[in-house]
């Protein structure tokens, strides 16, 4: 229970994100593009993985942990980075993207980033602090 | 991990900035404006048969940093091309050379005795070249910018090119198709690429696994300016209006029909369904340009079209005096209540005894289908002889501006309560939701409506705050100049990867020059709207075919006065002259009235 106590926000935490992943890939995602939904699968699996062994105490939880909070940092500083140079390949393009498209940009941005990087950023500097 | 994600922040901001600056490309010069006049000069000169007039010093001084691209065109498709260098005097005397000599040039009939003539010049100067996304799906589409840039592919030094006006005329742009009706958008990259393939004299494999395929910039010499410098006056909006009036005159049909959609690439009707509430629409119009332009013909047009319906369209619905307008089983609200505004309309020009019967019958018909909180049923099905109570897109904002037309004939009271219940539903509960402040829809026919009932109606408080919050929402999407690639200031938009669709600002403007009056007799501080509606107008005005891209028309004398669906659009569907004629006639009258005043 002690280890429990200790460990239950960042399982939470890690409940949270893989349940968000799931359900936003499979009930809100219009259409089905494969690698998308595989890799995306995949992370939300291993978050739900990593959490259910942190809150059973299981000896390989803490590396699981640390193997989905790479994984999903990884691929998430990459998705940001895509969306950025997508971005900057369109300004080049085509000029300033306009009040619309900002607004667009910034609305990814804020439904991306804090899952996808800031959330295992956190969860790895966590897993660190107790090594 | 504080040191990696400020690692990745930073290689994230440099990879971007290196990534815009690889793909941007500076605006093109242009020549100077006596180096333009004389490389069409030399043009027309070679198609003659006359000796080229000698170049000015600007044409010589001249360079580009992409070739010159000189084409021929007739009937809309390309007859010969010369691709220059970039020594501009140099590429056009080449170019007047090969076409003086080219038999396909010499076998085109010769000017009219007008002065039209039937071959046209474009003379493309051009920039270096930039990377071009060619396999990522959508990003591919949206790689090249429309009306501004071209695609040149290059395989074992030889090169091949397309211009911002070939990809135009092989209709290559907007086909990525979305699920939002008349909203498609991007290239058609792989046919792009099988055209180039073809200039090459290889497969379309072949360039794809061997070549590249990179964008250019591209501005054109044109001999008729296209978009026109016409500016907002009276005398520049009565012209269009009428102009729109005699291109749906000109394609109207002996019965009444309209041409529903002309494509002006083959000068033929598109295969389309025909849509009923549209040709009442344009019905409305050609009835509007009778009275503000006193323009006899178009009154005849106009009740042409309406015996078209009587013919063929006009049922009963709900008993012997109600009428309604279906060429199924089905019969829709919008069909009857544009109907009953083209009626109108035509009544307020001088009475007709056939057009005053159908009126009164269909505004019985629009104030059968009401139900109890105001709104309308939209749909009467003809099979069971019973009203549905669905509700469609625009249908009961055009109801309540038909019944506040009506009014405005027979002063019938019956139609201004009518109008009062529907627009109070649509106007109050109807649009009332968590964040109803941040997003409106298609209301410019409600507004309409709203501006025709501050005629008659006090205490329109809740009807003319809507309007003016709908009107402020449209003024955030206008577009200022240089918001977006192209010269499309007074446009509404989204974003600059959407080329504008004229009848989105048509119709917004059509409800602001109307709205104006309502709210300058509020006391509204009218000067915002009052540009909004001129910035649109111009814009209008400048994209109209009068005589718009002659070069890629097939037949420009029979596309005049057309108002195409977007600028990279060489369609025109009856309701776009309609919205637009609407707008520019509307804002005539304002203007007409403050000349009195």
């Amino acid at each position: 229970m002690a280890r429990l106590g200790r460990t239950w926000p960042m399982a939470a935490a890690q409940l949270v994100v893989g349940c968000a992943l799931l359900i936003g890939i499979w009930v809100l995602l219009p259409a089905r593009v494969w690698p998308i939904d595989v890799v995306g699968s995949v992370l939300g699996a291993l978050q739900l993985g990593a959490a259910a062994a942190l809150l059973r105490g299981a000896a390989w939880g803490r590396r699981l942990a640390l193997i989905a909070g790479w994984a999903t940092l990884v691929l998430g500083v990459a998705l940001v980075t895509a969306l950025a140079f997508t971005v900057a390949g369109l300004s080049g393009t085509y000029g300033p993207v306009g009040a619309g498209g900002a607004l667009l940009m910034g609305v990814i941005a804020a439904l991306v980033l804090p899952y996808v990087v800031l959330l295992p950023a956190l969860q790895l500097a966590w897993l660190r602090a107790r090594e | 991990m504080g040191r990696f994600l400020l690692a990745w922040v930073v290689l994230t901001a440099i990879g971007s900035i290196a990534v815009y600056a690889s793909f941007r490309i500076a605006e093109v010069p242009l020549p100077a404006p006596a180096a333009q006049r004389w490389a069409l000069a030399a043009l027309a000169a070679a198609r003659a048969g006359s000796a080229l007039p000698k170049a000015p010093a600007e044409a010589e001084r001249h360079r580009t940093d992409g070739p010159t691209i000189v084409i021929a065109w007739f009937h809309g498709r390309v007859q010969a091309r010369h691709v220059g260098g970039p020594r501009f005097a140099d590429s056009i005397r080449r170019a007047a050379a090969g076409f003086a000599r080219d038999p396909r040039l010499r076998a085109i009939p010769p000017p009219l005795a007008s002065g039209a003539d039937p071959l046209h010049f474009t003379v493309a100067v051009t920039s270096a070249s930039a990377p071009l996304i060619r396999d990522v799906p959508w990003l591919s589409n949206l790689g090249v910018v429309p009306m501004v840039e071209g695609l040149v592919a290059e395989l074992d030094g030889k090169r091949a090119y397309l211009t911002p006006d070939e990809l135009q005329a092989d209709g290559l742009l907007d086909r990525v198709v979305t699920p939002i009706p008349d909203l498609a958008f991007g290239l058609d990259l792989n046919t792009a690429e099988r055209r180039l393939a073809e200039q090459l004299g290889m497969a379309h494999a072949q360039l794809r696994s061997a070549g590249s395929v990179r964008r250019f910039r591209s501005r054109a010499l044109l001999a008729h300016a296209y978009p026109s410098g016409e500016r907002v006056n009276l005398t520049t909006l009565e012209r269009a209006a009428r102009q729109g009036a005699e291109f749906l005159l000109r394609h109207q049909h002996p019965t009444g029909r309209y041409t529903y959609v002309y494509r002006a690439d083959s000068g033929q009707e598109a295969m389309a369904r025909y849509n009923l509430p549209r040709h009442s629409g344009t019905t409305y119009f050609l009835a509007q340009a009778s009275r503000v332009l006193d323009m006899p013909e178009a009154r005849a047009g106009a009740l042409r079209a309406l015996r078209f319906l009587r013919a063929g369209a006009l049922r009963r619905c709900g008993g012997d005096e109600q009428l309604c307008v279906s060429d199924g089983e089905i019969a829709d609200m919008g069909a009857a209540a544009l109907t009953a505004l083209a009626a109108a309309e035509l009544l307020r020009d001088g009475d007709d005894p056939f057009v005053r019967r159908m009126l009164l019958g269909l505004t019985r018909f629009i104030r059968s289908m009401q139900r109890e909180d105001g709104e309308l049923m939209h749909v009467y099905d003809l099979r069971t002889d019973r009203p549905i109570d669905v509700q469609k897109l625009y249908y009961s904002g055009e109801a309540a501006y038909a019944l506040l037309a009506s009014y405005r004939v027979f002063r019938d009271e019956r139609d201004l309560t009518a109008a009062k219940r529907l627009m109070r539903h649509l106007t109050g509960a109807g649009w009332s939701f968590f964040g109803s402040r941040y997003f409106y829809g298609e209301e410019h026919w409600t507004c309409q409506a709203v501006s025709q009932a501050a005629l008659f109606i006090r205490g329109l408080d809740q009807g003319m705050d809507f309007c003016t919050r709908w009107l402020e929402f449209q003024r955030v999407l206008q577009y200022g100049p240089d918001h977006t690639p192209w010269p499309v200031d007074g446009a509404i938009g989204v974003g600059p990867l959407l080329v504008p669709r004229l009848t989105t600002v048509a119709s917004r403007t059509e409800t602001g020059a109307m709205f104006y009056p309502a709210a300058k007799r509020a006391g509204q501080d009218t000067r915002a709207l009052r540009a909004q509606v001129e910035a649109s107008l111009g814009f209008l005005l400048r994209m109209r075919w009068a005589p718009g891209p002659v070069h890629l028309l097939f037949d420009p004398q029979a596309a005049f006065g057309g108002v195409p669906g977007s600028p990279t659009s060489l369609e025109v569907r009856n309701d776009f002259v309609q919205h637009a004629g609407s707008a520019m006639l509307l804002w005539a009258e304002v203007l007409r009235e403050e000349r009195q005043h």
